[in-house]
């Protein structure tokens, strides 16, 4: 019935590593799938080229229906059946940035579709290319407008590389994973585990926060 | 790609679908009745009460559902507490749940403007009365697309049960994966099953929400 | 200049535009005028190919509009629009707002667009709201603007739709000036407007439609005060009677 609560403490060094692991393979998968997700909301929105359409509209219903761990598991076992091997890493790195991209398809999909239809006619009436109203006045604002949800499923990105641990990666659940089976303090590491990734998105969301004063803040009061 | 083992498992497949379906209901009906809970609390004039739930809430919502399984699955026993796995599962899936509808509830109270609380006092109504008869109906217009948006989630992250030995479909698939030695056919159909759960009812949810835009 | 030839134009079931044929000059100032429903902002986002016209043929400088995504954008760059609802860009500043089309398109540099920004918000009277942001200011103010906006590519037509009808009436007056001095300063125009006497005071030619067709056509003077048609003469009874 003995807790010792500094047991993490001894071993912060690997759970940090662990950690470390967690936030790099964090911060790739969430850049990755917010911009794989910007290229599908982008073909969702148009239903153009006419054959990708239903190819995306497949691939983000699919991995918006499944389960991560049922992903990766179909990555990981599955493709060698055909051939293909990957590490844990780049299993759980592609499981985990296509899930994360179908999320973020919808999610800057309806952020287009909220744009005022007269935003696209303004900046088309000025001569703008296609690619340069997208980037420089469409985008801009879907991005304001959604932000909320953007930071969101960035939180479930981080989440998720917990997941991986099941593959065996690194990352910080799988350290504490190991230290238990090693030491059995089970509940002093994963109370530790549980505030410790508190603290990371916390952290990553006050990040996200002040980028979005920084940039993208809506000035509204009248001078 | 050979599914032609499926027959054979295909009574195991429905069984262990199941199961998920089980947890997941289970889940969802306790997670909801402690989250609403947990969310009118949040929302009482006392800072302690408020205060120890939000502890709890951001607890639960600020850190992964396996290391919440992990902790409790483990952890648990070590404090002297020894329950089933069926109910450590569903006691971790209550408290995970009970979190995020907690603040699904919150939200939906607070998004009831003032002007209906100051009716509701001006006519004579007690706070019970109050909530039950006029800012509860429209919390569950308000909050019904994130609720049944979450529950769909539960559905999906039943699976992670698994990972501390849950029989559910995940867990049932591997036994078969390991006697049909086909993991992608296997993996496939076990998303399928999830996927004609799912899709269905995250299209309904956009469906329904499109119609009270409209209005 | 603007040709426009029996163009026709549908929604749907319902038939906008019957046959309007219309001829404007460089240097015109044409306001267009009628009921709600008679087609005039639809002739006029045909023109700049906002809607795509079922019939009949639009030309531009002797070019005709024949679908081509790039002779498209060159007529546009050529022709300055000024929305109702001014859809002016709220995450830019005033300056970013009226900059942009000339940085991409012409590829100015700093050095010439902040005398162009300068110049024309002189121009609007809103040289102090250069670093605003269009939140911050009224509706007038963000119309002047987008005008300003739309002036920056140097464009030899302009095309204003409605341009006063979502201002507070105390507002309508300085957007009017703006768009009465780039009149008397020789600008090719063409606005459809509610605001009668303006349109009186500043067109060469005064354009009234109804029921998708033009259905009288002449200098201000002559058809405000003694219209041909019997329906002009009902539409401006109800309309003047009010102001």
């Amino acid at each position: 019935m003995f807790l010792d609560w500094l047991f993490p403490i001894y071993h912060l060094p690997e759970l940090l590593r662990g950690a470390a692991v967690t936030l790099e393979t964090s911060a790739a998968a969430f850049l990755f799938s917010f911009f794989l997700g910007m290229l599908f909301a982008i073909v969702r929105f148009h239903r153009r080229p006419l054959v990708l359409y239903p190819i995306v509209t497949a691939f983000v219903e699919v991995f918006r229906n499944t389960p991560l761990l049922v992903q990766l598991f179909f990555i990981y076992f599955g493709f060698p059946q055909f051939g293909i091997m990957l590490s844990p890493m780049q299993a759980g790195m592609l499981g985990l940035v296509a899930n994360s991209a179908s999320y973020y398809s919808e999610i800057l999909r309806g952020g287009i579709q909220s744009i005022p239809k007269g935003q696209w006619e303004a900046a088309d009436c000025l001569g703008l290319s296609r690619p340069q109203v997208f980037t420089r006045i469409i985008c801009p604002q879907v991005i304001r407008d959604t932000f909320p949800s953007i930071t969101n499923q960035m939180v479930l990105v981080i989440f998720g590389t917990s997941v991986l641990s099941i593959l065996d990666v690194k990352e910080l659940t799988q350290v504490a994973s190991i230290l238990n089976s090693q030491s059995f303090r089970s509940m002093e590491i994963f109370t530790f585990v549980m505030l410790l990734y508190y603290g990371v998105t916390t952290l990553a969301l006050a990040v996200c926060r002040f980028c979005y004063r920084r940039w993208f803040a809506a000035k509204t009061e009248r001078r | 790609m050979d599914f032609s083992w499926l027959p054979a498992y295909g009574g195991m497949f429905f069984e262990a679908f199941f199961l998920t379906l089980k947890l997941a209901l289970m889940a969802i009906a306790t997670g909801t009745i402690l989250g609403v809970a947990a969310g009118i609390l949040l929302t009482s004039r006392f800072r302690l009460i408020r205060g120890i739930v939000r502890v709890y809430v951001e607890l639960f919502r600020g850190s992964p559902l396996l290391v919440q399984l992990f902790m409790v699955y483990f952890g648990l026993p070590h404090v002297g507490v020894n329950i089933s796995l069926n109910m450590t599962t569903v006691l971790v899936f209550t408290l995970y749940g009970g979190a995020y509808i907690a603040e699904i509830t919150r939200s939906g109270i607070e998004a009831i403007p003032k002007g209906q609380w100051e009716a509701a006092e001006s006519l004579g109504l007690n706070y019970f009365q109050t909530m039950g008869h006029v800012i509860f109906r429209q919390t569950l217009k308000i909050a019904f697309p994130s609720l049944v948006g979450f529950y769909i989630g539960m559905i999906k992250d039943s699976s992670l049960a698994s990972v501390i030995g849950y029989s559910e479909l995940v867990k049932k698939s591997q036994t078969i994966m390991n006697m049909t030695a086909r993991p992608f056919e296997t993996y496939i159909v076990v998303g399928l099953c999830y996927f004609i759960i799912c899709f269905p009812l995250s299209k309904l949810v956009s469906y329904i929400e499109k119609r009270s835009e409209a209005k | 200049m603007i040709e426009v030839k029996d163009i026709c134009k549908s929604f749907g079931n319902l038939q906008v535009l019957k046959k309007v044929s219309l001829t404007v000059n460089n240097g015109d100032v044409v306001a267009v005028i009628g009921p709600s429903g008679s087609g005039k902002s639809t002739m006029l986002r045909c023109i700049n190919r906002l809607e795509v016209i079922d019939g009949g043929s639009i030309s531009v400088d002797g070019a005709e509009i024949n679908g081509n995504d790039k002779q498209i954008r060159k007529i546009r760059q050529n022709m300055g629009m000024v929305f109702q609802s001014f859809n002016l860009f709220p995450h830019l500043t005033v300056y970013d707002n009226i900059a942009l089309a000339p940085r991409l398109i012409h590829r100015k540099k700093k050095e010439e667009l902040d005398p162009l920004v300068d110049e024309l918000l002189q121009k609007v009277g809103l040289r102090d709201k250069k670093d605003s942001f269009p939140a911050q200011l009224s509706g007038g103010q963000q119309q002047r603007i987008a005008i300003a906006r739309a002036l920056a590519m140097k464009p030899n037509y302009m095309l204003f739709d409605e341009p006063t009808s979502a201002l507070d009436p105390e507002l309508i007056g300085e957007v009017l000036v703006v768009i009465r001095q780039l009149a008397l300063e020789g600008m090719t125009m063409i606005i459809v407007t509610h605001e009668m006497n303006f349109a009186r005071d500043t067109a060469d030619r005064v354009v009234m439609m109804d029921g998708g067709q033009i259905i009288e056509e002449g200098a201000p003077d002559r058809l405000f005060q003694d219209p041909e048609n019997e329906r002009t003469r009902a539409f401006l009874h109800s309309v003047i009677g009010r102001q």
